[in-house]
């Protein structure tokens, strides 16, 4: 690749880089990681860090370490490390310079130009300071685009008709919320708003204090005034949280926790997906009165939106899903990793920029909802062939989901599972995909409804497995069954073809009709064509071929065989004439 | 259209035309110009002709190449496949070889508890070194791997291998060494599979702050623009 231009996710805490290859954007990775944490260090050896080995010494050595450097752009604060002083941008080129080296690495030429994202809110001192990094760093910044504008052309919006999109980004640490505008493929950032101090680090810590609270009550011992149990719960609060975004219920189990009088204590506890979302449910309300903030300022309803993207890793959590579709009543979408959607969009902009083609980001997802039927009480009466979808259409494949459902009375043994796809939420005007029964089901309590997990997998193929599993027992019944897939949408879908088509045309040797005429007709002009080419003919010659090559051309446009036959064999003569 | 009738045609002509004069030699002549010209346009053919097989066998033998290249890409992208899987399920064992490390530890401590000579003592003793012999052959078969724990406690502090969780101010160790692992590090071949969670001796207590918002020093803040934002 000659002189490329990388697209450059510079983050709060997590840096990324992309490129378009073969008219795809895609993440440049080194070791696997693909996310460079945005710390900048000095060991005590003078070696520059960056990255996790930096953030790796913060504990140690924090005056020599540099965290969320991107709140201080654009401010005259000075930072020392070690003996020196830097400047928040001479700091941010540390983190830009080993972009462009795991760029080069993966792209095997030198990385000079770079497209780089920044907040929507950024004023112009932290944009310029932004720009500045850019240059310390080596690197020509070609532009600047808002992260939002960037999650718009990462979902290829910027092709689509025009429309006002709310980009909704809940990282680990920040929270940003932007209205755009798309009016003929320029994108515009309307209004934006955000809470700097807000994100998946938050929820963790709720949720390992809940835990430690629970703890507490059982064997009377308060884990937070101990550091290394503390660190620990932590780390596998972080761990349920991301399975309760596939799964109902995920286990908390830390052996040897702590002791008490010389008796160690283990944890294991089971939290629930509900549990888990009402200690953050505050939190996110927060993020809604964002949205509404960003509606007010721009005088918009939630009506006049045509599309809300998700971007940010927090995203991933069901219920920030749920309360923005019952807030604004629009389905949100995360086709592309929400954590990468920033990086894969300034790509798009650098290819746009250096004319590269480019197709939409494919990415495989299920054109559909996926659910069973269920019953439903309503007052006294039980409202059967309800339809539950468990994977929501548009949803990126290979994914799991899974959920818990009672039987509808006390000692039902036996459920039937009828896997559905569609929209509707009467199941049976869904297609029927599949069903079969669980039989045995024991309740977790006597005198209880029992509980099935029922878990969806669906793979890249389209095949679906559904499992349900009784609880109690344990035992578990399973069907797979072909579900329908799709490229993002058929239009897309035609696109991306059509694009692909081209490329690879362009790749190969021309197979076209300039290599292989079989046709008299073809053979004689392309000769005549090269012996003017040449150009070592007399004027005379000159004149007399091109008039025959148009006589000929004319002839065959018209259709007029004879003509055409009279004009070849003509020109056959001038060329014999010639050649000979 | 074939040439060689047209050619066949014209010596027909020739033949029938057998008799001889002056106009006869300029007829023969004027024959001959024409069979030239015949042959000129089949040589034009043939060497079109020609032309396109030599372009057709470069492109299939671009072909193979881009085929032999495809699958050699293939074979790598396969082996990174397997590499990752493997690496992936080596992380989710980690865990449990902390809980199993956990657990000898617990019991080391217990063991030291009760009365020496003691039945009890005797028992969890044995009991102890059979759960060390699951041990030992479940950190063989990450060997076999390629999976080796990092060294950590009483190694100089070095951030490509450790993680600092905590510092010890006590002195007793020189600044920068090691002094306790909070949790083992592994390294899976050349690369880190899990950095080394440890406390690293400080004897003098920093009197500079870090630089920013340490964890638990939490400030809120909001930032907004209404005015329309474009890009620069």
């Amino acid at each position: 690749m000659d002189d490329p231009i990388v697209g450059i996710d510079l983050g709060t805490t997590y840096s990324a880089a992309a490129i378009v290859q073969d008219g795809q954007p895609r993440l440049l990775a080194r070791d696997g990681e693909r996310l460079l944490p945005s710390v900048v260090g000095l060991s005590p050896q003078g070696q520059w860090l960056v990255g996790t080995p930096a953030r790796n010494q913060f504990v140690f050595a924090p005056e020599s370490t540099v965290r969320s450097v991107k709140r201080m752009m654009g401010s005259a604060e000075r930072i020392t490390l070690g003996g020196y002083t830097l400047t928040p941008p001479q700091i941010s080129a540390f983190i830009l310079h080993e972009i462009k080296s795991i760029a080069e690495a993966n792209l095997r030429c030198s990385v000079r130009r770079a497209v780089i994202t920044v907040p929507a809110y950024f004023s112009d001192a932290q944009r310029q300071a932004t720009r500045d990094a850019g240059e310390i760093a080596g690197l020509e910044v070609v532009r600047m685009i808002n992260e939002p504008t960037a999650a718009a052309l990462a979902y290829g919006l910027n092709r689509a008709e025009d429309q006002l999109v709310l980009v909704y980004d809940l990282g680990g640490g920040t929270f940003d919320c932007s209205l755009i505008e798309l009016v003929a493929g320029v994108v515009e950032v309307r209004a934006s708003h955000g809470d700097t101090w807000l994100g998946g680090d938050d929820f963790d810590l709720r949720l390992a204090e809940h835990i430690a609270r629970i703890f507490a009550n059982r064997h009377g011992v308060d884990l937070r005034r101990d550091h290394h149990a503390m660190a620990r719960l932590t780390r596998a609060a972080e761990r349920a949280k991301i399975e309760l975004s596939e799964h109902p219920f995920a286990w908390i189990r830390e052996e040897f926790l702590a002791e008490s009088g010389g008796k160690p204590l283990h944890l294991e506890y089971e939290i629930s997906r509900r549990e888990f979302e009402e200690l953050i449910r505050d939190l996110l309300q927060r993020t809604l009165d964002s949205v509404d903030r960003v509606l007010q300022d721009t005088g918009l309803s939630p009506r006049d939106l045509n599309r809300i993207l998700l971007v940010g890793g927090s995203t991933r959590i069901p219920l920030v899903w749920q309360m923005l579709t019952e807030h604004t009543g629009i389905e949100p979408q995360m086709a592309i990793h929400p954590e990468e959607a920033v990086a894969l969009g300034a790509a798009v902009q650098a290819a746009i920029i250096a004319g590269q083609p480019i197709d939409a980001v494919l990415v495989d997802v299920t054109p559909f909802s996926l659910g069973i039927e269920i019953a439903t009480q309503v007052g006294d009466a039980l409202v059967p062939d309800i339809y539950r979808p468990i994977i929501r259409r548009n949803t990126a494949i290979p994914c799991t989901h899974e959920e818990v459902f009672r039987t509808v009375y006390p000692g039902q043994d036996t459920v039937e599972i009828a896997v559905y796809q569609g929209e509707h939420p009467v199941a049976s005007q869904n297609r029927l995909l599949g069903r079969f029964r669980i039989e045995g089901l024991q309740p977790e309590a006597p005198g209880e409804p029992a509980r099935v997990t029922v878990r969806f997998d669906m793979d890249i193929n389209g095949e679906l497995r559904v499992q349900a599993t009784d609880r109690k027992t344990g035992q578990r019944k399973a069907i797979t069954v072909m579900a329908t897939k799709e490229r993002l949408s058929a239009e897309e879908l035609n696109r991306a073809t059509v694009q692909m088509a081209a490329l690879l045309a362009a790749q190969e040797t021309r197979l076209d009709s300039s290599t292989f005429e079989t046709g008299e007709v073809e053979v004689m002009l392309n000769r005549a064509r090269r012996l003017l080419q040449n150009g070592r003919l007399e004027m005379e010659r000159v004149d007399q071929i091109q008039a025959k090559i148009e006589e000929i051309e004319q002839a065959r446009q018209e259709g007029d065989r004879a003509m055409l036959a009279k004009s070849v064999d003509e020109l056959v003569d001038i060329l014999f004439e010639i050649e000979v | 259209m074939s040439h060689k009738r047209l050619i066949w045609e014209e010596i027909s002509q020739l033949a029938r035309d057998g008799a001889v004069g002056t106009p006869e030699i300029a007829r023969f002549a004027e024959h001959l110009g024409r069979l030239a010209r015949v042959q000129f346009k089949a040589n034009a053919l043939q060497e079109a002709t020609l032309e396109q097989q030599r372009k057709a066998i470069d492109a299939l033998r671009e072909t193979v190449t881009r085929q032999e290249e495809t699958i050699a890409l293939l074979q790598r992208d396969h082996h990174k496949d397997i590499e990752l899987a493997r690496h992936d399920l080596v992380l989710a064992i980690l865990p449990i070889v902390d809980g199993l490390e956990a657990t000898l530890n617990n019991a080391k401590q217990q063991l030291g508890r009760l009365p020496e000579g003691s039945e009890a003592r005797r028992m969890l003793s044995a009991w102890v070194e059979g759960l060390l012999l699951v041990y030992q052959r479940l950190m063989d078969v990450l060997a076999q791997v390629d999976v080796i724990p990092i060294p950590a406690v009483g190694q100089p502090f070095d951030p490509h291998l450790h993680s600092a969780v905590g510092v010890d101010s006590s002195g007793h160790a020189p600044e920068g060494v090691i002094v306790a692992e909070e949790r083992r590090g592994y390294r899976m071949r050349n690369s880190i599979l899990r950095y080394a969670d440890v406390i690293v001796s400080r004897p003098t207590p920093s009197s500079s702050q870090p630089l920013h918002a340490p964890p638990g020093a939490r400030l809120r803040g909001t930032v907004a623009t209404a005015d329309g934002t474009s890009e620069s």
